[in-house]
């Protein structure tokens, strides 16, 4: 699929959620879909996320690789990096009996680093003590749906929910000596070893309702500092940050996933 | 009968002396009263006296105000760790003398100067029962401190009467600190090379004196051999690895190729070549000193070096240096402490924290010149305290940078195309990034909503 033909399949997919969006705000006159489910609830408008989990980059997924090349394992190996970032969910519009659906954006951080092989290798594979390092900074904003209706209505407190949108990182391939520069071989450039990748960014989780565990700690929490849910929740998600409208990236995504706490309030 | 007024004004009860509240030190080889200082940093304690201010033999320059005369009382000068103007404190035998004598007695005057030498102020800091009596105190003075720290003295001038144990009136009293050893040297250090670089690492002790270190490297040459040079401009101290010891870039017997990371290669205790390893051995820093038990140590350097274990291939990179079990036994146990005066010319790197264990070396300090690739450096560790004592020098630790290879020259060896910065205009055809049209299209979602909201 051409990076053109997914562009389009999201644009597409973000007016579709629009039109629902819009509806949804049409049935909000009945005054159903007032967010204070509990009458005693505190406004819910927003959801912050703490994650969680393991990142490896398919830098060697790039096509422009020489064939059978794999820079980042040679250097790095195959385990995978811890990641955590912080996602800020708006949960700008409520569907009759639905769920919630609104923007949202996310920061994390991740660091592959190794300590960086001899150029005119020692015997026994003996490394040297300088480390080599690559540094990601992914980010994203989505629209993100949340299956709510489930926990509010069924009272079974499970939230599914999607995300769909943009992804971007910023990077940084360093060294013991700052900032990694290297010569391009093809046109003997020094190119610096930092940089910004684009692409896309989907994610489908169940958050777990923590409230059930203790009602009246959770209204304390509510009326307290505002918190409404607590949340533990699973997500798989594809960043295919792969240089979506660049001709040259460095491949910085991932398929894994995440865990972590969602507070909503 | 007329009395002269000098013999009836037998005591001085109402006497009060005071001094003035900065006191100026100035070098008495180089500096005179009129060019005075104190030159050490705020942060390394300016009005204390180190090891180099005893050595030097500094002067502290007091201005004197005495109120209260005339009377018959002389003026003696004491110094302590206690206080002074405690008869027990200054009589010997007392069992618990802290004070001692740095200066003679001296008439009081209504105004005058003073002057104390350092070597004097210093003497007794960790002697119980001081001598009586003052008596001019040499270089040998500085070495009076057996173990890292500061020792608080106060310099008191107070009016004594005649049977010399009577303090009259109100002396002056002037605190500073001394401190005339270094912090313990750190232990375990070892360097490990990048290209053109090296990582240096090691475990500090456990020294709350500390402030931080300064790492030290001499460039050996290309050959890893002697450096000549740097010895014939500073014979006085330098850096080595032991004569005898045979440095090859690509020894036949090391079993390496062109980039020999143990560029000093050692003939282990067998007399043997040791393939794929080495250990650099000690230090030779003369003009310093070590205490070694409490006891000032003769020897050039603190360590009795003998190579008691060679590395064996895996270690190459990181070169340990084996001492004597007494050597090594004896830091953590606080007998072997001293001074390096090691110079500027072979500072690489410093470091502040007193638990710092590594630094990445890329040159000489104040611009000096670059860590080279090829070129065999010996590479050592010395902690410093807050008064600006360097402690000795930890054992030496040679390596060879050498060329390595970052995931940065993987990555456009295997035909990546990426990078060249954060600002990096993108490839012709697509001129707005991915983020931008993400962004454009989330704004104009959600300004699609609120206008259908505004309308109604």
């Amino acid at each position: 699929m051409t990076l053109v033909r997914r562009a389009a399949i999201f644009a597409a997919s973000c007016v579709v959620a629009a039109a629902w969006v819009s509806v949804a705000h049409a049935d909000d006159e009945t005054g159903v879909l007032v967010s204070r489910h509990d009458k005693y609830a505190s406004p819910e408008r927003f959801v912050l996320e703490f994650r969680f989990g393991l990142y490896h980059p398919r830098v060697d997924s790039d096509p422009s690789l020489n064939a059978g090349s794999s820079p980042y394992r040679d250097i790095f190996g195959d385990t995978a990096n811890f990641e955590f970032a912080v996602e800020f969910d708006w949960a700008a519009y409520r569907i009759p009996h639905f769920g919630t659906i609104g923007p949202g954006f996310s920061a994390g951080y991740t660091s592959a680093s190794a300590n960086a092989p001899l150029a005119v290798p020692e015997p026994g594979g003996v490394l040297s003590a300088e480390n080599t390092s690559l540094t990601i900074f992914p980010m994203y904003g989505v629209l993100v749906l949340r299956a709510d209706v489930i926990d509010r209505e069924l009272h079974v407190p499970l939230v599914p929910y999607v995300k769909a949108g943009f992804g971007w990182a910023l990077w940084q391939a360093s060294d013991s000596a700052g900032t990694s520069s290297a010569q391009n071989p093809t046109t003997k450039q020094e190119v610096l070893g930092e940089g910004k990748t684009f692409g896309t960014q989907a994610a489908v989780g169940l958050a777990l309702d923590l409230n059930f565990l203790d009602l009246a700690a959770a209204r304390q929490f509510d009326s307290s500092v505002g918190v409404n849910h607590t949340y533990a929740f699973f997500e798989g998600f594809w960043a295919n940050l792969n240089g979506l409208g660049q001709t040259h990236a460095l491949y910085v995504g991932a398929y894994t996933w995440a865990a972590g706490i969602a507070l909503s309030f | 009968m007329l009395i002269p007024r000098a013999a009836w004004a037998q005591t001085c009860p109402s006497v009060s002396i005071s001094q003035n509240p900065t006191v100026n030190r100035y070098n008495p080889g180089a500096d005179t009263v009129a060019n005075q200082f104190p030159v050490r940093a705020q942060n390394l304690d300016p009005t204390a006296i180190n090891y180099t201010d005893c050595i030097a033999d500094i002067h502290l320059h007091f201005d004197l105000i005495v109120s209260g005369l005339p009377c018959t009382d002389t003026m003696q000068v004491w110094a302590g760790t206690t206080d002074c103007t405690q008869t027990s404190a200054r009589e010997s035998n007392s069992g618990a003398t802290q004070c001692w004598r740095i200066g003679p007695s001296v008439a009081l005057q209504q105004a005058f100067p003073i002057d104390i030498r350092a070597q004097d102020l210093v003497a007794f800091v960790s002697t119980a029962e001081p001598p009586p009596g003052y008596t001019p105190q040499g270089s040998a003075a500085c070495h009076a401190q057996v173990a890292p720290g500061t020792v608080s003295v106060g310099v008191y001038f107070m009016a004594m009467e005649a049977d010399g144990l009577t303090v009259d009136g109100t002396p002056a009293m002037y605190s500073l600190d001394v401190d005339l050893v270094g912090p313990y040297p750190p232990t375990g250090v070892t360097a490990g090379v990048g290209e053109n670089l090296i990582v240096v690492n090691w475990t500090p002790a456990v020294d709350s004196t500390i402030e931080g270190f300064n790492v030290y490297c001499q460039d050996q040459g290309a050959n890893g051999g002697d450096a000549g040079l740097l010895e014939a401009e500073v014979p006085e101290a330098t850096l080595v690895c032991p004569a005898g010891v045979t440095a090859t870039t690509d020894g036949a017997t090391d079993a390496t190729a062109t980039t020999d990371m143990d560029a000093c290669v050692f003939v282990n205790v067998t007399g043997t070549n040791s393939p794929g390893g080495s250990v650099c051995v000690s230090n030779a820093l003369i003009d310093s000193y070590c205490l070694v038990n409490g006891v000032v140590s003769t020897a050039a350097s603190c360590e009795s070096v003998t190579v008691t274990g060679v590395d064996a291939g895996e270690d190459a990179i990181v070169d340990t240096v084996e001492t004597d079990a007494s050597a090594e036994a004896s830091v953590p146990a606080g007998t072997a402490v001293g001074i390096s005066n090691i110079p500027s010319i072979y500072l690489c790197g410093q470091v502040g924290g007193n638990t710092t264990s590594s630094f990445t070396v890329l040159g000489f300090a104040d611009g000096g010149a670059p860590i080279k690739d090829f070129t065999q450096y010996a590479v050592g560790v010395a902690a410093f305290d807050g008064t600006g004592n360097t402690g000795i020098i930890s054992s030496l630790s040679c390596v060879t940078p050498a060329p390595v290879i970052t995931f940065w020259d993987q990555y456009l060896a295997d035909g990546g195309r990426g990078g060249g910065g954060f600002c990096a205009l993108e490839g012709a055809g697509i001129p707005i990034g991915g983020s931008l049209f993400g962004g454009g299209m989330g704004v104009a979602v959600l300004a699609y909503a609120r206008r259908r909201r505004r309308s109604r």
